[in-house]
């Protein structure tokens, strides 16, 4: 039986060298993955009426914006839209959780959070079923003092 | 130069990495009640308590009362009052309703029916009683037949146990159908 060649230092430590460095590329590269997923883009891409917002759990469709008139109560700013469930069970929070609903920039004036109904029985929209595409009217209380002005509705994800 | 078995070697580590990587199951996926199944019919016997589905109505209107104020909920889909007995209670507790469709999707009961008298969200099942209770849930046609009634306690319910109740035929869907104790 003849002695195994000895091979050279190099030679044996290179390939674990390579392992441990493909080892840890591999947990880098899935860190930073993740990262690049919960990563939110700078600049919002602009959207139209009409055209779908993907929240995640639901994508919202907004389809009118008006100032509602003055009735009995104080003015409101009413949003239409029609939400579908993306997910594959009851979603409870269309917004999130916690809750980032959308955020109305007009002007200086502070909008509180808003309400949302379902417009099917004007009750509050309490959750949305898989497959089970629903219109919703998502209001705001108008500020004292505002007056109607060009407005922009900042959807978070 | 690196022989071709160190660098196959190098490589099936990577690839076994990766594929784990790929596939390992989130922690939700991981930690999920135990099932406990039971025949159409027949009862599951659960930790807590045990369960039998009795039967359902499918409507596309409910009608109930709540606190004297007759109220009408209307659907898009089809609502499902699915009616089931609880026996062998353990302990007092309370009960969460989850339709499993035919398509894998979870309908939790609805929330647009609550104040209805009876109602699962306000009812306690006590031990030594055996009782019954509905669920209203709110879906597509298509998801009842193969579909099946998942009963758990409320809240948190890893590691606890769920029945799987399969649904029973049922007959077509009524325009309108009343919710009353």
């Amino acid at each position: 039986m003849t002695p195994a060649k000895q091979r050279s230092l190099p030679r044996r430590v290179l390939p674990r060298v390579v392992a441990a460095l493909g080892l840890v590329a591999a947990v880098l590269l899935s860190w930073w993955m993740r990262i690049e997923d919960a990563r939110t883009a700078d600049t919002p891409p602009r959207i139209a009426f009409g055209q779908p917002v993907d929240l995640g759990r639901v994508m919202l469709t907004p389809l009118s914006l008006a100032v509602a008139p003055e009735g009995d109560g104080p003015p409101q700013l009413v949003l239409r839209a029609r939400l579908e469930n993306l997910t594959g069970r009851t979603e409870g929070a269309v917004f999130g959780f916690p809750p980032r609903p959308p955020l109305v920039d007009a002007g200086q004036a502070d909008f509180p959070q808003p309400e949302i109904f379902l417009d099917r029985d004007g009750e509050y929209l309490r959750h949305v079923q898989p497959r089970i595409p629903e219109e919703v009217t998502i209001t705001w209380d108008i500020p004292a003092g505002w007056q109607p002005q060009e407005i922009s509705l900042t959807f978070f994800r | 130069m690196i022989r071709a078995a160190d660098m196959a070697t190098v490589l099936a580590g990577a690839a076994l990495l990766g594929a784990m990587m790929a596939s390992a199951p989130d922690y939700n996926s991981v930690f999920q009640p135990f099932p406990a199944h039971a025949a159409p019919g027949e009862a599951a016997d659960g930790r807590l308590f045990d369960a039998r589905f009795l039967g359902g109505r499918l409507a596309r209107q409910v009608a109930f009362e709540r606190y004297g104020t007759p109220i009408i909920r209307d659907s898009a889909a089809l609502f499902l009052i699915a009616d089931f007995e609880v026996s062998h209670v353990t302990a007092s507790t309370r009960i969460a309703a989850t339709w499993r469709g035919a398509s894998g999707r979870d309908y939790a009961a609805t929330g647009r029916v609550e104040g209805a008298p009876g109602g699962l969200e306000a009812r306690w099942f006590q031990p030594g009683l055996t009782d019954r209770a509905f669920a209203v849930f709110e879906l597509p046609a298509d998801e009842v037949p193969g579909g099946r009634l998942v009963l758990t306690a409320p809240g948190v319910t890893i590691l606890d146990s769920a029945l799987h109740l399969p649904a029973p035929p049922l007959p077509g869907p009524q325009p309108l159908a009343r919710i009353a104790p």
